[in-house]
């Protein structure tokens, strides 16, 4: 336990975090689409048995949802429900078809209706459990690899490792529109060297999925709390456009006022 | 026990303690710097738990750890007079299902339909399905 404490404890010594593919120059995002679906409840897409950075993520994916307001569909409940009616294996064909398209414009998946599995399996689980919305989340890692320029030996005795991990996020209305999207890029170097991380390097050994999963639960707090890290406050991160305010979380309204644009002036 | 040794214990006790209370303070002084809003629930260890729980799926005591961890959130927000996570009631009621205990999962799965109307769909349907399992 007291492992895992300090897991979760890293996240805010992380200094060599850096975000990669964001500017601060980003266009205003439309939220439009996302205030008139108005969503109370989110349910967490079939996460594909593939891969144990997604099947983690479902581990720290409800506690930032229902702290930004909204009612999330128990995920171990729902995820088994989705296990036993073969859903794992139809998750995994939108993975696929999702990760050839990462290096152009994923999102191509809903708006042009090039792969209509997501859109379809959004209404097929919103009709099971109620839900107004799913959260597809794809945690795509790059691997681990060690930083060739100082040299494999060196690598060995620092145990300096770069950990690069893509999360995608998309939110979709129970009619299969696109509410809201998001990703974020993270290159975690282990070992990185500021004093602290020595302290830190030196007194515990966390394995690769307990760094990944350490790591996407910042991003998390960052795209669906909205809440303002340690490493954005230096400069490395900025906010984005995160999840709107949920109907539990005080603050839902003049979120949503906020984020509705002015009608044009005639 | 004489002061050498008292020096000596407080040496051995120091070691570890001091990475532990590093990081803790870091993560005081890392939530304190980001200014956070005041949480909604209460939600004890359910990260840890869940985290241990999904990378060890077929382990019984880390699912039966976590199935404590939701007992105690529930607890403890009962005694709190807060509301208990989203989630949370059904997910214990989950845990008496696959145990077999389907009259007091039902109860769980109706509580957690009425603290948030949200959830009476997929309730609705965890009931008629403890139901049947019940009726077999």
């Amino acid at each position: 336990m007291i492992a895992l404490i300090r897991v979760f404890a890293m996240i805010t010594i992380t200094a060599s975090l850096s975000a990669c593919g964001s500017s601060p120059s980003v266009p205003a995002y439309d939220y439009g689409a996302y205030v008139a679906s108005n969503p109370r409840s989110v349910i967490v897409a079939p996460m594909t048995a593939q891969g144990d950075s997604s099947r983690h993520y479902l581990s720290i994916v409800a506690q930032p949802l229902a702290e930004r307001g909204y009612y999330v569909m128990p995920v171990r409940l729902t995820q088994q429900l989705f296990a036993d009616a073969g859903y794992q294996e139809r998750a995994q064909e939108i993975r696929r078809a999702w990760s050839g398209e990462v290096a152009q414009n994923i999102w191509k998946l809903v708006d042009e209706d090039n792969h209509p599995g997501v859109r379809e399996m959004a209404i097929e689980l919103t009709e099971m459990s109620g839900a107004d919305s799913v959260l597809f989340v794809y945690v795509l890692q790059s691997g681990h690899k060690v930083d060739v320029s100082e040299g494999f030996l060196k690598n060995l005795v620092d145990e300096r490792m770069n950990h690069t991990i893509n999360l995608d996020y998309l939110l979709v209305s129970d009619s299969g529109e696109t509410l809201w999207r998001t990703r974020k890029k993270v290159i975690y170097t282990r070992g990185g060297g500021s004093f602290l991380q020595e302290i830190w390097n030196a007194t515990y050994k966390a394995s690769d999925t307990e760094i990944d999963t350490a790591i996407a639960r910042d991003v998390n707090r960052l795209m669906i709390e909205g809440l303002r890290t340690k490493n954005e406050m230096s400069g490395s991160w900025y906010p984005g456009y995160p999840m709107l305010v949920g109907p539990y979380r005080s603050g839902y309204e003049s979120d949503r006022a906020m984020r509705t644009p002015a009608p044009a002036a005639p | 026990m004489n002061d050498r040794d008292g020096v000596r214990t407080y040496g051995v006790r120091l070691q570890r303690p001091v990475s532990l209370l590093t990081v803790m303070l870091l993560s005081i002084a890392g939530l304190a710097e980001a200014k956070d809003p005041p949480r909604l629930y209460l939600w004890d260890s359910y990260e840890q738990d869940m985290f241990l729980a999904y990378a060890q799926p077929d382990n019984s005591s880390r699912q039966m750890k976590l199935a404590a961890t939701l007992l105690r959130i529930i607890e403890k927000s009962d005694k709190a007079g807060r509301k208990v996570p989203p989630g949370v009631v059904a997910e214990y009621g989950y845990f008496l299902f696959q145990r077999g205990e389907y009259f007091a999962a039902i109860d769980h799965f109706r509580r957690e339909a009425t603290a948030w109307p949200e959830s009476k769909t997929l309730m609705d349907l965890m009931i008629r399905k403890a139901r049947e399992e019940a009726g077999r």
